[in-house]
């Protein structure tokens, strides 16, 4: 088989493959009740199959996964690299000399002498990563977090860097990575999305980083509120708990009788089936929604744990705690996003400082409650920003814009714990070793869920499409 | 990174010199094969070299993807061949020259192209190869690496690469006659003959034809997206002529709302929209200009070949087009064009010629796939994988979009081009007004600059003031927040008759109070919109006395402000900091200064004329009582200092600023100026470089001895005198390098262009009276200038042609590696069908976009015409005769009737490429009419109905399931065109405080709610309306359970339902029964069954039974009693605009 997205494939899961593959009976359906594209479906119906394809129904991988689920930490903005986990030595040094070395071709604007990290490192662990003093609590957590130090990506503008990094491309509107595990996993909880994203920016791309594009729009990220709202506030657009249940639960209930007497005279049609599951899934979600995002039958000492009782770490703490219930609940892909926060062309020693103390401790606690509940194992924790920052100054207190060499972390999910893999050079600047591009940390991903990125394809407009595009090496060093 | 010239060359020439080169020095026959695979003299040294330091590695670093599993850039390196011939981007290497191969400069990582991607190669493995390129390459002869390919020098060329197959689509359409059928009374004419004939084939039946009442919903959904009235379908009902359905499709498509029915649907194709999404997503405000156009066009019944040309290239077209315009908008056809400019855009970029490539690129994709069913996009980085697309055929029609002007610049934030809707005299008109502002500004800016210039003479002149003043500012103690240094809480035991406000509470001001968005608790002021900003207070004070302002704020940017109390400035430049964000958290207490007030009431006024103010908080002011705290007051402010000494407030903050910096710098100048105020003697050796220097020249300049110089002033003065002397030497001399340093840096002083003595805006209040009576005349000449000119005329997003120019090919899409020049024309394979014997030649003085509308539009193009038909099909019945209706390359699908395709291309044309033609042709046929009667055995042999034995059961589209809710509540307003985008132009329509301002309760028909990209209504988003980044002619119909919600839950669905309810209870305010029959009319178009009656009622009385037992109380009172009534009523109405029979149309 050819592995070129542009190339001719083995469509494994096109959504009829997937249908002919489906063995679920009406009774899942019953259960399971989302239904996907119509004519498929009629088509797999009037083949006289009772089976039908719920799109997301569990599938099986294409191997034997490491990680079932995934919970993507987005720093918006882009942390500094060389002022958290990737200590440079030689940066201290040379403090206030110019960068040894040729800068980019492109850059998004001119930065002037090297700039020493304001803040002190210090190995940690068993494993002995450095980590600066910003991340005191996640510093405690190194021996379970496998860094990533070389990677990189080929976008230096936020808009075109947040699209490659959750789409693959920085240029068109692409599915992104959430959708393609969905569409590729299915869920494991039939009252809730496979991709939920809780509090997502609308900046910089906006829904586009959250998109199933030209994927079937089951698949599409359900988005909690959105970066405008705080957490405790964050909700599914149209659910609404407040209306009256009774009343509603009678209406449903004719609604249903009267779409099911429909159906009797319109012969086997999957579509009509398909919507009056519909509605009891909503009735359903309706409940276990808001339900799953009320963390107050959590323990005093959970909340503790992921800062609820910080007015500083509170919110950010909140999306951490709700991640955790919802992948404790079977939803594929969550992400938690600290929005637009990590931005220092200027104000760096402030609003580093900042940054970190908001989401330090929350996610801190994540890992330790992962771990203690034994769902670390299979859950794969990711950690960055769209990209990193220049070790040059801009002005006397920022950084600028940094595509080329950054760090980003993984934790659980099959990964070797208490690893660093890639180096940038002597200054932080460029990936040099062990390079993991975008494309490769996709492919990676997929990888531990059980899935070959060039497998995983939907075809579309005349070709096949895949998250990693023609790209993607699997880091297979970093796999425990 | 310029590319490399070799790097220009195209392979096949470089070949050539290499055979050259190597035939000139083995005297080899012209022809005769060149022994690349060997290097000649290589040495039993160089060989042991090559298998022990350079094999291993490239063996181990580069075959994985240069080898034989793996081409990448079509690159091999196992073998010498293979290097020397190279790949993509010519030669890996050239013997003896390490520094002109290529292969060294990828692995010493000097350019963009770095090898290998992992990472670099130690300083050894670098080494090594380089030598080995260094000594000839040695490589021991008959020996590639296993797997290498036979190395007989046979060169790779594009000639050589098996060529793509011809798609089905580029064959000339035909004219087939339909086929024969036997005891056919089901067809009404060829149309069904050739669905019947496929039919009959598979040994299938069509299904009984709809009932009229099923016929006409599915007629006026099919062309108004609405559903019909009771009326309509009585009507329609009663009408038993033979051309009664033919009577309403004409009434229909006669309607308004067609157009903006059908217009939607080429929206999705055009992936129309109101923003250009991605990063920095600003509003479109001009694109619905397309979109009425649109809607016109189709209404209109335009001719779709002129409606091809008008959207590539309107701006164009000859005053006379053939086929003739019907348009009253005079420049339709300019704003047509607006199909090229409206994709979307990734306007921050940092590259700006990877953006113009990517924008060329969207064009290209969009042109290809909307009119010609043809992805060529795909050969933006190849030769198309499965169609006849080279990419020089991709470059050939990118050169034409790159000789068009889209964007006025690639900028971050780039601005797409626009043009004025005018005739060519209104808009010289404009354009001579415009060029009288503009020179009315060049008057008025040089009259500024002259009496700025005065200005900042007369204050150097004063320089040694200066010297003195901002010294003493500068050594004034700093300020210390009284209420609170940083965040947290107010600090205790503030003083009596402290003042504590709130910002929001002001008294007067335009600016906007924001109390939900940061926060609990947190109420902050910021820009409404009006400049300048202002905010007033009126504050009333206890005792006279020293009052210390402070101020809390957050800003993410330096946006200082002017305080004035009572009228009077007090301080220019407050609130100047920035405090990381503008969130709360970046809320800081800023001490301003200490005020002397009198007793009683005060205002004090906040103001910011050049742009927005800072987010404010919360003001104090704090009687400074000495023992209140150890901080010590300002000696004097720098306003306070120059109004005692009539100088400039700004120039003292200057000066002061000025010299905190060279108190850093141990060498300057200034360093025995600070010496001296700290009482230190200012002989010359204690200091170094310039200081000393300049210590020594104090000395010496007038009186030698250090001990005449009694004060300040004298100093001051003989630093004045220096830098005069010098100033003058600095200008007189033109080889400054001959000059002292010292010299230098104190002629820097009185630079305008450095610190001290900048020139700022903020000089004016100082100027002459003469000059600012002056310059207020020519503010008000320019301002009334400005008034009179001549009302802007309307813009519409459209292109423009530039100078004709020709792309060189990029290899691999990037726009760093270029290849050969490929002309600008159309792809080949096409173009051989194109009527005209030879292609059009391109010149530099156009683009060469008419020639593409015209070539596109030609009815020989075997694409365009199938490609509408089939669109035109696929939106009557939700399937294609080709299911791919964007593709229609190899990878796309064939066509189920390919003859029927072939007829209805042709007939397309013969009615002068009439939609509405083709509408009559397909829905006065018995293939249009049949039912959706299930049928086991059909569907058993054609699960997919692709031979049409029955209709397809659609479900409403995004638009109609919206538009049916408010035509059935009776709130729906079709009225057309216009803008419902409020924003200014070019304006954000998401802000970084992720909101989208964009409101869509209103009531127009949904094709006029704004589109906008990254954040869709997400009502649309959940029934699969098109996603308008690409183009989309078959949207995709998924069941989802947020459709469910939105039934449930959405405000659209509760208005409405409660108006329905509302109606029906008005018709007939006694008799349920009878609402329940208009119910069943109105949203269902059918009256109900005896048992669907019966359960209406049935749950009316339960529902408002169960309301009245919540309620609690037995009796309750009549207006109660009539809401719940009416409750159930709306829940009723809604159950039934929720059902299945509702949202699908048989």
């Amino acid at each position: 088989m050819k592995r070129n997205a542009c190339g001719q494939f083995d469509s494994v899961h096109t959504r009829r493959d997937l249908l002919r593959a489906s063995s679920a009976g009406f009774g899942l359906l019953a259960l399971q009740g989302l239904l996907g594209d119509e004519r498929n479906t009629a088509q797999a119906a009037t083949a006289g199959n009772s089976s039908l394809a719920d799109p997301l129904a569990v599938r099986a991988p294409h191997f034997a996964p490491r990680a079932k689920r995934v919970i993507f930490l987005f720093m918006h903005g882009g942390p500094s690299q060389v002022d958290t986990f990737d200590y440079k030595p030689l940066l201290t040094r040379d403090h206030g000399k110019p960068l040894p070395f040729e800068k980019p071709r492109v850059v998004s604007s001119d930065t002037g002498a090297l700039l020493a990290s304001p803040w002190k490192f210090q190995q940690h662990g068993q494993s002995g990563a450095w980590v600066s003093e910003l991340f005191p609590s996640i510093a405690s957590r190194v021996d379970d977090i496998c860094f990533l130090h070389g990677m990189h990506g080929s976008n230096s503008r936020h808009g075109g860097a947040l699209l490659e990094l959750h789409t693959g491309s920085d240029t068109f509107v692409r599915p992104s990575m959430g959708s393609w595990i969905g569409y590729g996993l299915g869920t494991e909880n039939a009252n809730l999305p496979a991709f939920i994203t809780v509090c997502p920016t609308l900046t910089h791309g906006g829904v586009n980083n959250f998109s199933s594009a030209f994927l079937p729009a089951v698949y599409h990220g359900t988005p909690l509120g959105n970066a405008g709202t705080p957490s405790k506030q964050a909700k599914i657009p149209f659910i609404d708990p407040r209306s009256a249940a009774a009343q509603q639960r009678a209406e449903l209930d004719l609604l249903r009788e009267i779409n099911t007497e429909q159906l009797a005279t319109t012969g086997p049609d999957l579509a009509l089936e398909g919507r009056i599951q519909a509605f009891e899934l909503a009735y359903r979600m309706q409940t276990a929604a808001p339900e799953m995002q009320d963390v107050n039958d959590e323990t005093a000492s959970t909340q503790r744990l992921y800062g609820l009782d910080d007015p500083r770490t509170q919110n950010f703490g909140r999306q951490c705690l709700m991640a955790r219930r919802f992948a404790e609940r079977g939803v594929r892909f969550v992400q938690v996003s600290h929005s637009y926060k990590w931005d220092q062309h200027g104000g760096l020693r402030k609003d580093h400082s900042n940054n970190a103390a908001e989401v330090d401790r929350p996610i801190a606690g994540l890992l330790t409650d992962l771990k203690a509940r034994g769902l670390l194992k299979d859950t794969l924790v990711i950690w960055g920003g769209e990209f990193g920052r220049t070790p040059t100054a801009q002005g006397d207190d920022g950084r600028d814009h940094n595509p080329h060499g950054y760090t980003m972390w993984l934790a659980g999910g099959g990964v070797k714990a208490g690893f660093r893999f890639g180096a940038t050079d002597d200054y932080g600047y460029y990936s040099v070793q062990d390079k993991v591009h975008l494309h490769d940390l996709h492919a990676t991903i997929l990888h531990l869920l059980g899935m070959d990125h060039t497998r995983l394809t939907y075809r579309h407009a005349g070709r096949n499409f895949r998250l990693t595009d023609v790209h993607g090496e699997v880091a297979h060093s970093i796999i425990a | 990174m310029q590319p490399r010239p070799r790097s220009c060359l195209p392979i096949f020439g470089l070949l050539i010199l290499l055979f050259a080169v190597a035939g000139s020095l083995r005297a080899q026959e012209p022809g005769a094969k060149p022994a690349l695979e060997e290097e000649p003299n290589a040495t039993a040294e160089q060989i042991t070299f090559f298998e022990r330091e350079v094999r291993p590695l490239l063996a181990a670093k580069c075959f994985k993807c240069h080898g034989d599993a793996k081409q990448q850039g079509s690159l091999r390196l196992d073998s010498r061949a293979a290097i020397l011939r190279g790949g993509d981007l010519g030669p890996a290497a050239e013997p003896g020259d390490p520094a002109a191969s290529r292969l060294i400069e990828v692995v010493e990582y000097r350019g963009d192209l770095r090898m290998p991607p992992a990472g670099k190669l130690s300083d050894r493995e670098v080494a090594a190869l380089t030598r080995w390129v260094k000594d000839g390459m040695a490589w021991p002869a008959g020996d590639a690496t296993p797997g290498a390919p036979a190395t007989n020098g046979a060169a790779k060329s594009a000639d050589e690469k098996p060529p793509r197959p011809i798609p089905w689509s580029f064959q000339p359409v035909t004219d087939p006659p339909a086929p024969q059928t036997a005891d056919d009374n089901w067809s009404q004419g060829p149309l069904d003959r050739f669905v019947l004939a496929k039919l009959a084939a598979a040994g299938l039946k069509p299904a009984p034809a709809a009932e009229k009442r099923v016929l006409l919903r599915r007629a006026k959904f099919d062309l108004l997206g609405i559903p019909p009235t009771p009326a309509e379908i009585d009507a329609f009902l009663a009408d038993e002529s033979p051309d009664a359905f033919a009577r309403v499709i004409d009434q229909f498509l006669a309607m308004p709302e067609y157009g903006q029915r059908w217009g939607r649907h080429w929206l999705d194709v055009a992936r129309y929209a109101d923003s250009n999404g991605q990063d920095e997503n600003l509003a479109y405000i001009n694109a619905f200009r397309y979109r009425d156009y649109v809607v016109d066009a189709f209404n209109q019944d335009k001719p779709y070949d002129q409606f091809v040309r008008e959207q590539i290239a309107g701006d164009l077209l000859p005053d006379n087009p053939p086929g003739g315009s019907s348009s009253n908008d005079p420049f339709a056809r300019i704003v047509a064009t607006g199909f090229l400019t409206l994709g979307p855009k990734m306007l921050a970029e940092d590259d700006p010629m990877k953006m113009e490539m990517d924008i060329v690129d969207e064009q290209v994709d969009a042109i290809g796939g909307a009119f010609l069913g043809l992805t060529l996009g795909c050969a933006r980085c190849h030769d198309h994988k499965f169609d006849p697309v080279s990419t020089a055929d991709y470059y050939a029609v990118a050169g034409i979009l790159k000789s068009t002007r889209t964007m006025d610049n690639f900028k971050v934030v780039a601005q797409w081009h626009e043009r004025q809707l005018g005739t060519a005299a209104e808009v010289a008109e404009r354009a001579d007004h415009a060029a009288r502002v503009a020179a009315k500004k060049a008057e008025l800016n040089e009259r500024t600059e002259r009496a700025t210039g005065a200005v900042v003479s007369a204050a150097r002149a004063r320089l040694a003031d200066y010297l003195l003043a901002g010294t003493e500012l500068l050594e004034s103690p700093a300020l210390v927040s009284l209420v609170k240094s940083d965040t947290g809480p107010i600090a205790e035991n503030l003083p009596a008759d402290t003042i504590l406000r709130e910002a929001e509470n002001f008294d007067r001001g335009n600016v906007l109070a924001d109390t939900t968005n940061y926060g609990p608790g947190i109420g902050v002021i910021l820009n409404r919109g009006e400049l300048p900003n202002f905010v007033e207070y009126d504050l009333q004070i206890a005792k006279a006395g020293a009052y210390q302002l402070e101020l809390r704020y957050a800003a993410q940017d330096p946006r200082p402000i002017e305080v004035l109390i009572d009228g009077k400035l007090r301080k220019a430049n407050a609130a100047e900091g920035a405090t990381g964000s503008w969130f709360a958290d970046a809320q800081r207490w800023s001490p301003e200064g200490v005020f002397d007030l009198p007793a009683g009431k005060v205002v004090l006024r906040l103001q910011r004329t050049s742009g927005p103010i800072p987010h404010f908080d919360r003001l104090a002011l704090v009687p400074r009582a000495a023992e209140a705290t150890n901080t010590p007051r300002l000696t004097r402010t720098a306003d306070e200092l120059a109004e005692e000494r009539r100088l400039i407030s700004s120039y003292i903050t200057a000066w002061a600023g000025y010299l905190e910096t060279a108190q850093k710098d141990p060498q300057s100048v200034w360093q025995p100026w600070f010496a001296y105020r700290r009482g230190e003697s200012l002989s010359p050796e204690k200091f170094t470089g310039l200081a000393a220097e300049m210590a020594t020249r104090l000395l010496s300049a007038g009186s030698p001895a250090e001990s005449t110089m009694r004060d300040a002033a004298d100093i001051a003065a003989r630093y004045r005198d220096q830098i005069d002397a010098a100033d003058k030497r600095v200008r007189e001399t033109t080889d400054k390098t001959a000059l002292p340093p010292v010299d230098i840096a104190l002629g820097k002083v009185v630079d305008a262009t450095e610190v001290p003595f900048r020139k700022t805006p903020k000089l004016e209040e100082h100027f002459s009276k003469e000059d600012r009576e002056a310059i207020a005349l020519d503010k008000s000449q320019l301002a009334n200038l400005e008034k009179s000119g001549p009302a802007a005329l309307p813009q519409a997003m459209a292109v423009e042609d530039g100078k004709g120019v020709d792309l060189k090919i990029h290899i691999r899409g990037s726009h760093l590696t270029l290849g050969e020049t490929s002309p600008r024309g159309f792809p080949k394979m096409l173009a051989g069908n194109s009527p005209e014997a030879s292609p059009p030649s391109f010149s530099e003085n156009s683009s060469g976009r008419l020639e593409l509308a015209n070539w596109i539009a030609d009815a020989k193009n075997p694409l365009t015409s199938r490609v509408m038909v089939n669109r035109l099909w696929r939106w009557h019945f939700g399937a294609g005769l080709v299911r791919s209706t964007d593709n229609f390359g190899n990878l796309g699908d064939r066509a189920s009737h390919p003859e029927l395709l072939d007829w209805l291309a042709t007939r397309f044309v013969e009615s002068g490429w009439s939609v509405k033609a083709m509408h009559r042709l397909i829905m006065l046929s018995s293939t249009y009419q049949m039912s959706t009667t299930y049928n086991a055995v059909a569907a058993e042999a054609d699960p997919d109905n692709r031979l049409l034995w029955r209709m397809n059961r659609r479900r409403l589209e995004a638009e109609a399931v919206r538009d049916s809710l408010l035509f059935v509540g009776g709130d729906l307003d079709t009225s057309l065109g216009g803008t419902l985008l409020k924003n200014k132009p070019r304006e954000y329509v998401t802000s970084t405080a992720s909101v989208n301002a964009t409101s869509y309760a209103v009531n127009r028909r949904s094709i006029y709610l704004p589109v906008v990209r990254s954040a869709l209504y997400e009502a649309f988003q959940a029934f699969d309306f098109a996603e308008p980044t690409t183009l989309k002619g078959d949207r995709e119909s998924t069941t989802i359970a947020a459709q469910a919600l939105f039934m449930m839950n959405s405000d659209v669905m509760n208005e409405q339902s409660a108006r329905l309810a509302a109606r029906l209870i008005a018709d007939q305010p006694e008799n349920s029964a009878a609402r329940v029959q208009d119910l069943y009319r109105k949203a269902l178009g059918r009256a109900p069954s005896t048992a669907d009656n019966a359960r209406a009622l049935g749950f009316i009385d339960r529902y408002t039974a169960d309301l009245q037992t919540t309620a609690g109380s037995a009796a309750q009172p009549p207006e109660v009693q009539s809401q719940h009534a009416t409750l159930a009523w709306q829940a009723l109405c809604r159950v039934l605009l929720s059902s299945n029979e509702f949202l699908y149309v048989e």
